[in-house]
Order: structure tokens, then sequence, then C-alpha cells
């Protein structure tokens, strides 16, 4: 399985593949003759929302579409735009930001009834953000209290280890193990704040390997929670590699069907997609068995900048300290003084 | 849209949903780490406690920024970090929760690794509030030094002074409401705060200390009276202040800032106002702090528009647009950066940034990918515009009318060579036409575009007749079936056409509403005016062809006029009027001869004949050696003249005859209206026989035109004959050949009700003519425009005479040039022509002047106006309109007539199609 970026990315004109839903991801609900107002005025389109992210594309060129993850989006708010389909109205403005780049998209549903398309997106946005433990690494979290981890929804504590070493420092940290359906998380018994909580989704990998402590536990998170390689000993090794293999097992099940933690109950279920009615518009578009050609890099994007263009190559340097201002100001161009600058207001 | 932007060093992630407000963050490095680096802390009403060490590659290690996160349950309403214990000047943290004051120490084990480091926080001494608090600040009150003590207010504005882990005394503000700001004034040992009645108030840590009631002495926080405090002093502030804070400068002592609503103040220590900045928009927080060289205050701004302003004193440095709308404000120092602005919004989001400088003017910029390319349209749009142009000059200006409306319609007007199977002709003639063949043709209508107002019509050459005179549809559209016509043509009497080539007009209106015209020309079979018959060895006209190549066998040429007699070199045929003709070709030498009883018979076939040879072979050059004859052609002119004379005179008869029969029906009435009845006197029997007079007159008049009009088509014929073989004869041009027979005017009709005829028409054009071009003495001097009045000659010696001085002259070499003029010499040779061609015009243009220039060509006439008595200029000139359309369809365009002609019809019109309903309306306007 590929690495999960739906929801960790904005990405434009994506291939058929791509705009499949990945195990575990699912359709919540599908607008139909949506425009995307900033980008493709004037297009009628489909809107679709995720567990993990909105994707619209163009009735007409389906090739032409967006992929916004949830974890990019920093603001979801109405707004009034100018729509081509339906001149001046209320529409849906997402304020992403995706590598140092703030993309800024407008929705607008063609349809009087606007509003469900704004629950929609909020409502999911919320649900998606007030769950980040399930899919994301946590250091030093406030997970646990009174020695008890405090479970997420449908989380379901499977094993509690105790007498685990954390090797990440010289002498160890005695903590505990708790193994749950959802994720593994190790805490110091002598300080709650200091816990780790690893997601399956983000384990890359769990090996029994041999280490300067004797025989221990790796685990390795995805490059995308940082790459730690966190290691753990729990003696005697039978028990080691009995829970080396319970995890192990855990996480092959949980990749094999994922959970990602977004809970969003539709108010009307009438109107709701069957199952069969979800998996046709997943299979939808089967036409197209090659992949396009990603050679050459699409510039969709920047039809949808917040702000202006930031160029590739301004990177902005390490701030400094403004003696006029008092406070710390992007490195000035050489020759110019901020007075200078201000003067050209 | 603010020019500059705010940057952003860093974000917190944040795995919950929380909520905060004003005072829930602090900036400090609370566990003294000895870099100094700062720590932000924010505590949320959702009573989680959050410890970040900002770095800037958040994306690199995620979750390493996080420091602490710790669940304190209650809520937290503040954070502040001091030196809040006795024994140690670290930096310690406080927690305000509605009912609990708590001081942490937060330790970091040093020894871990990266993901190890080990943060610890442990609580030192909590005071149980017995009110609900608002806020709270610390400070050294009573001027302790290295200490700081913690003020909590409490919401029904009680203020109780906490010295580290011992409650000192609680004191009520006066005329309290709800409680408002807080700050600590060092420098004055006070507190300051704005009340609800708008009013900035400052109190004396000793005023409240010493306020105390003598007898009881306080040892909690449960007070509920106290003595009356009395504030230093007042400032009306006169709106609600959001926020109040102390800046202590190094140069002149402590400021108070507070900022209202809508405006931000600054007074002195001693209660006087410094200075006063209003805004006209919102604020939502702000952060002063003393200027580095310690001289002024510098203030961060936040406007609820999310804008970062920085202001010096009250002089606005520095704006920059924040991504986020923060309720907090802090300073702070990171990675040896510092002066960095740490924000918190009220979704608990803290991030760290700086003011950016680069102008980021908002322009999308464009994508290659979706959008279209600037410069390549730019180029299309170029180089359209140089098309349009280049058209434009090539056409003087003029509105041409464009491909595209040409393309309107397209007319596909075929006729078949061979013949109806039955014929048609006996159902539209009545004399016994049931022999009379007739052939059907057939047009396409092909549209583009829908046009309406369709008109179709086939101008046929009598006795020809057509079965669609003229043909109305309403609309065609693209969409439609194009329209399939099939008219029929054959002969209405056993007489002889002028030609078999059969022109259509499409007249139509395009949705442009301008209307248009379009001709096509089909050629008629000449089996529909002859059959076949035995080939006759000797005739009286004739005419011999030379060929450049071998004679084509005749029966190859001929296949439809085959018979028993007719073989390789000979062929014969018979005109349904009765004349035989035919064809013989030379054995020995590339000859054909044509022969025909009758002279005007053999204009057809020579003409046919001619055709069938290019068509069967196109490099055979048919040439004629002779010099035309111009005897017969003679003779038809006298007949032709003979006829026209005799019309004249039955004319004049006739209205002579018109004029008795009004006198005796003047006279006849004077008698009836008489109040004495007379006899009479006959005059009925008069009017009577002038009646029988003018009836008779009539009808010789109707056969006379009869006559007239077969005359006029054998004129024409042999008009026609004559061109063909002088273009034969002398290899003429097209261009000559089209001269040649404008000159000789060969779509010669009837024109009764014109007064001028063929004659003087032909003679004037050929005296003009010889006089110009084929003048023997260079020849092209410029003649004035005639204002001649053309009258019926006396006689015909003199066009017989002109006719055969022109034909000498090609005899001896001269061209008939005058097609140089076409479009290159405009000047010169567009004068010879007017001339030359278009002595209509010219004439035209001087009967609607009436001007009475005297010129050559008005010499010329003079001759002929001397000798007979000149008709009023004005009788009626009218124009058939095929002769106008001769006339139009020779002319040239540049001539300055001042008739609307040249502003009606466009060149491309006038060459191409010829339109009744334009003719029609140029006859209105001449007469």
């Amino acid at each position: 399985m590929d690495v999960l970026w739906e929801d960790r990315d904005i990405r434009f004109d994506i291939s058929i593949r791509q705009m499949h839903m990945r195990p575990g991801e699912q359709l919540i609900e599908t607008f139909n003759s949506v425009e995307d107002t900033k980008g493709n005025n004037g297009d009628r389109g489909k809107l679709s929302v995720t567990n993990l992210r909105v994707i619209w594309h163009s009735q007409s060129m389906p090739r032409v579409n967006l992929s916004i993850g949830f974890s990019c989006i920093q603001n979801v708010t109405t707004k009034k735009t100018n729509s081509k389909l339906r001149g001046h109205i209320e529409a849906l403005c997402i304020s992403t930001k995706c590598n140092n780049n703030r993309f800024e998209f407008i929705f607008t549903n063609e349809v009087a009834e606007t509003a469900g398309l704004f629950v929609t997106v909020m409502a999911v946005y919320k649900a998606y953000d007030s769950s980040k433990l399930y899919r994301d690494l946590k250091l030093r979290g406030a997970i646990i209290q009174n020695k008890q981890l405090k479970l997420l929804p449908q989380e379901q504590v499977y094993n509690k280890i105790s007498g685990v070493w954390n090797l990440s420092s010289d002498q160890g940290n005695l903590g505990t193990f708790i193994v749950t359906n959802v994720r593994v998380v190790w805490h110091a018994n002598m300080n709650e704040s200091f816990n780790v909580s690893i997601p399956y989704l983000q384990i890359q990998s769990i090996k029994v390997r041999d280490s300067k402590f004797g025989f221990a536990m790796v685990i390795e998170s995805t490059w995308q929670s940082g790459g730690y390689v966190l290691g753990f000993r729990i003696d005697p090794v039978e028990k080691l590699q009995e829970a080396a293999k319970e995890i192990q097992s855990l996480h092959r099940v949980f990749s094999a069907s994922p959970f990602y933690g977004v809970q969003y109950e539709r108010a009307e279920s009438n109107s709701g997609l069957s199952s069969s009615e979800t998996s046709q518009i997943l299979t939808e578009p089967v036409t197209e068995d090659l992949d396009i050609d990603t050679s050459v890099k699409s510039d969709a994007c920047v039809a949808y900048f917040a702000d202006g263009m930031t160029e590739q190559d301004k990177t902005p340097g390490d701030p400094v300290f403004s003696p006029e201002l008092g406070l710390a100001i992007e490195p000035l161009k050489p020759g110019y003084t901020l007075e200078s600058l201000w003067n050209i207001l | 849209m603010s020019l500059f932007q705010v940057q952003e060093w860093w974000r917190c992630e944040l795995s919950d949903v929380e909520e905060c407000g004003s005072g829930s963050m602090c900036v400090a490095n609370i566990d003294n780490s000895p870099d100094g680096i700062d720590k932000v802390i924010v505590g949320s009403y959702n009573g989680i406690l959050h410890v970040y060490a900002p770095t800037k590659d958040v994306g690199k290690n995620p979750g390493q920024d996080v420091v602490l996160e710790i669940n304190l349950s209650d809520p937290i309403l503040q954070v502040l970090a001091g030196k809040f214990v006795s024994v140690s000047t670290d930096l310690h943290l406080a927690i305000l929760h509605p009912r609990l004051l708590s001081v942490y120490q937060v330790t970091r084990s040093v020894d871990a690794g990266d993901q190890g480091c080990q943060y610890k926080m442990s609580k030192l001494y909590q005071h149980k509030l017995e009110r609900s608090a608002a806020n709270m600040i610390h400070g050294p009150f009573g001027g302790v030094k290295d200490q700081d003590f913690i003020c909590v207010q409490s919401l029904d504005g009680a203020l109780s002074i906490f010295e580290h882990e011992s409650f000192t005394f609680t004191r009520f503000l006066p005329g309290f409401l709800l409680p408002g700001p807080l700050a600590y004034n060092v420098h004055t040992d006070s507190y300051i705060t704005a009340s609800s009645s708008y009013f900035l108030e400052s109190y004396s840590y000793q005023v409240l200390a010493v306020a105390s009631d003598a007898d009881s002495k306080e040892d909690s926080q449960s007070v509920y009276t106290g003595k009356k405090i009395k504030a230093d002093w007042t400032f009306n502030l006169g709106s609600y202040a959001f926020d109040v804070s102390v800046v202590n400068l190094q140069d002149r002592g402590p400021l108070i800032m507070v900022l209202c609503e809508h405006s931000l103040l600054c007074l002195e220590s001693s209660g006087e106002l410094v200075f006063m900045k209003k805004f006209e928009f919102a604020v939502s927080c702000f952060k002063c702090f003393p200027s580095p060289d310690g001289s002024k205050v510098h203030t961060i701004l936040c406007t609820h528009s999310g804008q970062l302003q920085i202001y010096e004193q009250s002089k606005l440095l520095w704006a920059a647009k924040s991504g986020s709308l923060p309720v907090h404000l802090e300073i702070g120092r990171f990675l040896g950066t510092s002066g960095i602005i740490v924000m918190v919004d009220e979704g608990c989001r803290a991030s760290c940034g700086y003011l950016g400088t680069m102008p980021t003017l908002f322009t999308l910029p464009r994508s290659m990918h979706r959008e279209t390319d600037m410069a390549r349209i730019d180029h299309e749009l170029s180089s359209l515009n140089e098309k349009i142009q280049q058209q434009q000059q090539s056409n003087n200006g003029e509105i041409v009318s464009s491909k595209k409306d040409k393309e309107d319609l397209k007319i596909i007007f075929s006729v078949p060579s061979v013949l109806d199977k039955k014929s048609v002709a006996g159902q539209h003639v009545k004399i016994n036409g049931d022999d009379l063949p007739s052939v059907t043709g057939q047009v396409i209508l092909k549209v583009n575009r829908r046009i309406t107002d369709i008109q179709v019509t086939t101008p046929v050459a009598p006795p020809l007749c057509s079965t669609i005179g003229s043909l109305h549809i309403q609309a065609v559209s693209e969409f439609e079936h194009s329209p399939s016509i099939r008219p029929s043509f054959f002969l209405n009497s056993y007489e002889l056409p002028s030609t078999l080539e059969q022109e259509l007009i499409v007249y139509y209106k395009p949705p442009s509403e301008t209307p248009q015209v379009l001709s096509c020309f089909a050629r008629l079979p000449l089996l529909l005016v002859a059959q076949p018959c035995g080939p006759i060895k000797k005739l009286e006209h004739k005419v011999t062809l030379e060929s450049n190549k071998p004679c084509i066998n005749l029966m190859e040429l001929f296949p439809d006029f085959l018979c028993a007699d007719s073989g390789p070199n000979c062929i014969g045929m018979q005109y349904f009027y009765g004349a035989k003709a035919t064809i013989l070709t030379s054995k020995s030498s590339n000859r054909y001869r044509i022969q025909c009883e009758e002279y005007v018979g053999l204009w057809l076939i020579t003409d046919e004949l001619v055709h069938r040879i290019h068509q069967k072979d196109g490099d055979v050059k048919i040439s004629n050696e002779e010099q035309p004859s111009l005897e017969e052609y003679a003779r038809l002119i006298d007949q032709h003249f003979r006829l026209r004379q005799m019309n004249e005179d039955l004319n004049m008869m006739m209205e002579q005859r018109a004029r008795q029969y009004r006198t005796i029906q003047r006279r006849l009435l004077t008698r009836f209206k008489d109040k004495t009845p007379h006899s009479l006197n006959c005059l009925d029997t008069l009017l009577e026989g002038t009646h029988t007079q003018l009836l008779a007159l009539a009808d010789a008049v109707e056969e006379h035109k009869e006559n007239m009009r077969r005359c006029s088509s054998h004129l024409s014929s042999a008009s026609r004959l004559l061109v063909l073989l002088t273009r034969l004869w002398k290899d003429l041009s097209p261009e000559e050949e089209e001269d040649l027979a404008s000159i000789l005017h060969l779509a010669q009709t009837d024109n009764f009700s014109s007064s001028s005829g063929w004659e003087e028409i032909v003679d004037s054009s050929l005296t003009v003519l010889l006089k110009t071009t084929l003048s023997r003495s260079d020849g092209s001097m410029p003649t004035q425009p005639g204002s001649g009045i053309l009258e019926i000659p006396q006689d015909t010696v003199k066009v017989k005479k002109h006719l055969a001085i022109f034909m000498d002259r090609l005899a001896k070499g001269s061209r008939l040039n005058v097609g140089i003029r076409r479009g290159d010499h405009p000047s010169k040779s567009s004068r010879t022509e007017t001339n030359v061609s278009n002595p209509i015009n010219r004439r035209k243009d001087s009967t609607t002047l009436n001007s009475q220039r005297v010129d050559a060509e008005l010499d010329l006439y003079k001759e002929i106006s001397d000798s007979s008595p000149p008709l009023p200029t004005d009788a009626g000139i009218r124009y058939p309109p095929q002769k106008m359309t001769q006339q139009l369809m020779n002319g040239d365009h540049d001539v300055d007539y001042e008739t609307p002609l040249d502003e009606r019809i466009r060149s491309m019109d006038v060459t191409d199609n010829v339109n009744s309903h334009f003719d029609d309306d140029i006859t209105d306007i001449l007469s």
C-alpha cells in the first residue's frame, strides 16, 4: 500500500486511480453541479467529500480535478463570491496550507439549497480535526490520566504490557505498553506526560532486533510522522517476542482495513448513498487504464494561490531582528530600508 | 489586502478542538533552560495545558515541538510565568482556574535524546479561591526584590493578593460591576484597571494593604465588607477597555497603554494623557513593548481583519497581513532571534511569525496548462488585424462582400444534354407544340445559413420559354433539405432564339439584411431548337473555320444529330422553324464549314460547333481566316431599321388618331352638354370610325412588335455571330471580346418603349471607339464626356459605314485594347472606357443633370439632331433590365456619374450578379 497522502496533500489534476478511494476511505457525500469558482469558474463539476479529503472534478473534463486533504485545511468559511454559473452567491471558502503554499478554494453549489455543502464539509472537517490521534503520532501528549489511557471513541484496549523499557535514553525508562485496535501507546510509569502514541497508520515496521541493550522491539514510524525509530525492551525475550507478534498482527489487520477515526453521521439517512451506489461511484471511471504522464508538472495550482505567488526560489531566509521595529522581520534586500519600503505605500 | 504578509515560522498541531481567550498564553523560558529559548505556554478552556518549544522544521519531525501536554481537568483562565517561589529566582508557571490558583515547576531531564527528552511538571503549591476568578497579574508588589506576587481579580470585584504560598489580603474595588483588564505599575506600585463606568482607575498597593478594618484581623479571602477605597486617580476613557498594559521605558519611566474598542491611549503613570490614537477599524488585541533604544513605546495591534500594525507611539511603522485572527499576542525569542511575534487564536492554535518585507502584490499567476497563452493570442490578433487592413486597402476601403457572405448560398444549375422524354411544351403553349421538345434543368440551392426572401428567375431569350418565370421561396435554412427547382425550357413558337446560354438569377436576403444576388449560366442543348436532318451539300450562307488540328469526326461531335445520311464529314440539322443547316468538314484540310439556309441560323450552330470542339479537345485552336462579312449583317440592320421606322410611323399615326379621337370626343361632349339640343352632326359616326381605326392601328402595332421582336432576335444572333467570328478572326482576348460585345450591344431585344434604338447606340459607341482607341493618330486623346442625345438616325448608312471602318481598322491590325483600363491605369483609361463602352451611362448623366456641355461627342450628335427634331430629353428614357445589365456589366465603376448606382452596386455584384429587383430600382430612379 502506498503512503497515505489523501488527507495530507493538495493535488491537482490527479489520475483516475488517485481519485479512487483508498482502503478505509469512505465517501460521505457527493454534490453534483458544484462549481470551482476560483480555478474553473463556469465549469460544472462534482464535489465529493470523503472522510479524508474533498475531491472536485469537472464534469466535462474529469481530468481537471482537485483533491484537498483535510489535514491541509486551515479554515472553512462561507464567503460571498461571484460565480459565472450563479452570479453573486454565498460560497464555500476553504483556506489551506500545503508545503509552504497557501491555497484558497471556493466552491459554489449550483443548487439553491447550499447549506448542505457547507454543513457537510465543515462537519467532516471538524470530525477530522478532532480525531488526529487516530492518524498522527503524538509525543508527550495529554493522553494518559491517572495511569489510564484516555480512550478515543471506538477504541478498544486489547492488551496492557507492563515492564516495558523505552530505550531512548541511556538508562532507559520503565513504562507500560497499551495496545489498542488503532494504536500502540507507551508511557513512563514515573511521568505520565512522557509518552508516545503511535497509530498503526504511522507504523512503518515492527521488528525484533539485537541492540546494545540486548533484544529489543523496534517500531519505525513513517517518514510523514518523522521517521522515528523507537526501541522497547521487555524481559524476558519470550514476552518480547509475544508482544511484538501481537502488535505485528494487529498492524497487519489494521493495514488491511484501516480506520481513520473520522466519524460523521448524516442527519438525513434516507438520502444517503447505498453501498452499491458508493461502489458504483468508485468504479465509475474505469475507462482509463493507462496512467497519465505525470512527468509534466501541472501548474494548475496557480489559480488557487491565496496570496501572491510564492516563488519557488524565494525561500524566505531566517528572520532577523529589526531595531527599528523591535521585532523580527524577513531579511531586507540590500539597499532597502524599512522606511523606504514603507514609504512606497 | 495588505502589501506585506506575516511570514509564518511555526505553527502548532492540535489533536483536539480546544478554545481559549485573551490571557491564555504566555511566552517564557519556563523550563529555565540555559539556552534561554522561550517556550510557548497555552492553556485552553478545555483544561489542557500545552507547552511548545517552537522549531523551524516542524514538517520533518512532527510532534517534536510539543514539550508538554497535560490535562488539568479544570478550565485554564490564564497562565503567567514569574518568580513565584521564594527560594528561587527561576521562572515558574502560575495557572489560574476558576476556583484555583496553582503554581507549577516545569523541568527537563537533560539526559535524553531527541524524542526521549522528558519534561515534567510538578505542582509546587496552590490556592483555593473563594470567589470565581476573572484574571490575575503578577509583580513585585510592595517593592519586593526578585520576587513576583500574584493578584487575582474575582468576578465580583475583589482583589486577592497572594505572596507565594501565603494569602495576604482581599480588597473590594469601589463601584464595581464587571471585571476589567488589570495591570500593575511597578513604578508607582499600583494596580490599574478599567471599570465598567469606562474609567481607568489606579489603586495603590499601599492603600489597598492598609485599608483593612482595624478590628478584624484578616486571615481568609472570605470578606464581605471593607473600608471604602479611594482610587489614586481616574481617567475617563469613555469607552470599554479591552486591555491595559504598563511599559517601562528606560528613558522616561513607565507609560500606561490602554486599548479601547476603537482607540489606543497612552497615559503617564500619574494619569495624564500622553497621546491617543483613534482607529476606524475594530481591534482584537495588542502588545506593547519598549523600543530597543528604550525611548519610545511600540505597539503591535491586531485588527479584526487579521492585520498586524506596528506603531511607534502613535505613528504607524509597518503593517502586515496575518493568516489567522489572534486573540493574544506575545513577543518571544526563539533560536537566537528575538522579536518573534507569537499569536494564539481562539481555537488555541499558537503560531510564531515575523513580519514579511517582500511586497506581495496579489496577482494571480497564469497557468500555462489550463489558461490560454497570452502571447499566442496577441500574435493571432495582430495577424488578423493585418489581414483586415490588407483587405481594406485592396478594396480602397469599400465594404466588400466577405467570403462568408458569398458562401451563404451556392447555386448548382445544370441542364442535361438530353431532352425530356415527354415534352412539357404542350402543356404550356397552345400552338401545335406537340412536336416541340423541352429540356428540364435542375437548380439546387445550397445554403450555409438561413436566408430569406429567395427569388429565382430565369430570363429567357424569346421564343424560348421557361416553366418558372420567377419563383419565390420564403426562407431556406441550412438544416432543411436544400430546395430543388426543376425549370423546363422549350420554344413557344417556331422561331429562333438569339442564344442558348440560359441565365439563372437568384436574389436573396441573408441574415445581414443586405440583399444579395447571384447568377449562373447553363447551356441549353441545341436539340431544343433543331432536329437532325439529312445534310445538304450546298446552302446559301456559310462560315468556314480553320483548325490547327485535323477535323474531328462530326459523328462523334454531334452524336445527337445523327441520321441516316450523315457521315463523319457531314452532318445536317433543321431548325424547327424550317431552316436547314449542315456542317461539313474537309478531308484534306483542317476546315469546318457551317452552312445554313438563313444567315441568322448560322450563329447557334457555329457557336455550338466551336463550343463542342473546345469541349472535346481544349488544345484545338479554331480560327477564321476571312474578315467576317458584313453584307448579311447590313441587311439585317436595314431590316431592323425599317421596322423601327415603321414602328415610329405607326406610333405617329396612332398618336394622330388618338388626338383625333379626343377632339371628336370633346366636340361630342359639348354637343351633349349644350342646353339646346342639336343634331350630332355625324360626330358619333366619326368617333366610331376613329375608334375602329385606333383599334386597327393598335393591332398593327401589336403585330409589328412581334415582327420587331423577331427581327431584334435575329439581329442579336447576327451580332453574336459577328463577335464570334471577329474573335476567331483576330484572336481577341476575352476582355476584347467582351468589349466588342458591349459595343455591338448584344442583348439587343425589343425596346419599343425606349426612344434610343440599337442603331444609334452602336453607332455612337463605334464613333467614339474610332475616334479614340482605333483612331489612326495615336488615338487616346481624352474626350470630354458628352451630353448628346441619341436620336433615331435618318438611315443606317452611317452605322454601316462605321462598322465597315471598324472592321477595316481591325483588319489592319488595330487592337481593341480598351481592356487595359481594368484597374491598372485608373486615371486616363477609365475615362476612355467611359466614353467607349458607356455611352448610355454618359448620356444618362447628361439627362439627369441636364447639363449642356459641348464636346466632341456632342458635336457628333449635332449632325443627327440638326436633321431631325429632338425629342424631349426626358421623354421616358427607360432601359430594359437586360440592356442596363449589359451596360453595367461592362461599366467601369470609377465613373463619376451622379446616379446612385455606384453607391448601390458593389463591384462584385455588378460583374457577377444581375438582379431584377435592382434593375427595377434603377429604372424607377431614372424615370
